[in-house]
């Protein structure tokens, strides 16, 4: 039987073709992390960008009329090998809300993100858990398969077809 | 991810009644039950090759696979004598699309990154060849 634990992670891993020391500057620079950070689409507004363990990057992001804040609470900070936030959307006042949107996902996401460097080449490992979230909320996140996700992996369009019969 | 979180804002403008996914949600809590469906995502089985796949009582796993009927995860079909669960991948697209949408978005944030450190790289180049 499958490992309760195994692949029932957000986890993704990426290289980039640049040190380690640049990767880790690119989240640790509020300069440089506005030039990259922020949904497709949408005007991002740093608010507040205190890069250190228990300070917060508040962002606001704005597509017309739409508009949503939300921040990162840093954790850990280990340059330039580990960096740790928690996600989560806010107000505008940087207190922490539900989603904007009526689907149940946890309130607060914890990011880990290892950094290696090799032949001048950074590997970024990340991984994501759902912290202080409901059971309900938890499972949406940790449930997962791989085996399940083969069925299903145009689902969400029809999600938005589905929603506007 | 502009198209999702529009969709997202829509849904929760004009989509009222949400008690159908509560009940995935709360169907999928029990990682029993998330097995449960995984074993079956993959074929549809007789209640007694799914019971046999976990150290609890035969009547304890039907509970499990009667819950995740009554939430519209599986479905059970009389064949000859026996029943067989068959998986509803349909209603549990519903709890994988956001988890969906996170990897989405943040592989489309690193592709951001990348074009960040790229262009980076290039104009230091350019800076040193002076």
């Amino acid at each position: 039987m499958k490992n309760e634990n195994q692949a029932n992670k957000l986890t993704i891993v990426r290289e980039f073709d640049a040190t380690i020391e640049e990767v880790f500057d690119a989240f640790s620079n509020g300069d440089a992390l506005s030039q990259w950070w922020g949904p497709a689409g949408f005007m991002t507004t740093t608010l507040k960008f205190e890069f250190n363990p228990g300070g917060i990057f508040h962002y606001r992001m704005q597509q017309g009329d739409a508009i949503m804040y939300a921040k990162f609470v840093y954790q850990r900070i280990e340059k330039p090998n580990l960096l740790e936030f928690i996600t989560s959307f806010t107000d505008e006042k940087a207190n922490v809300v539900k989603a904007p949107f009526d689907i149940e996902i946890p309130k607060e996401i914890l990011y880990t993100f290892v950094f290696s460097e090799k032949n001048g080449k950074t590997t970024m490992v990340m991984t994501g858990n759902p912290i202080n979230a409901n059971a309900a909320e938890a499972a949406g996140f940790n449930a997962i398969e791989e085996s399940m996700q083969q069925g299903f992996g145009a689902s969400f369009d029809q999600l938005v077809v589905y929603l506007k019969k | 991810l502009r198209k999702y979180l529009l969709a997202y804002i829509f849904a929760s403008k004009y989509l009222h009644n949400m008690e159908a996914r509560r009940d995935v949600f709360q169907a999928i809590a029990d990682p029993t039950r998330r097995q449960i469906i995984g074993l079956v995502a993959k074929q549809p089985l007789n209640l007694n090759a799914v019971a046999e796949q976990f150290n609890m009582s035969r009547q304890a796993v039907s509970l499990h696979v009667k819950i995740l009927e009554e939430c519209g995860l599986i479905m059970l079909r009389q064949q000859g004598r026996e029943r067989y669960c068959e998986a509803r991948l349909d209603k549990l697209s519903e709890v994988s699309d956001w988890v969906d949408q996170y990897r989405k978005f943040w592989n489309e944030q690193f592709d951001s990154l990348d074009k960040f450190l790229k262009n980076k790289k290039a104009n230091e180049k350019r800076k040193s060849g002076k």
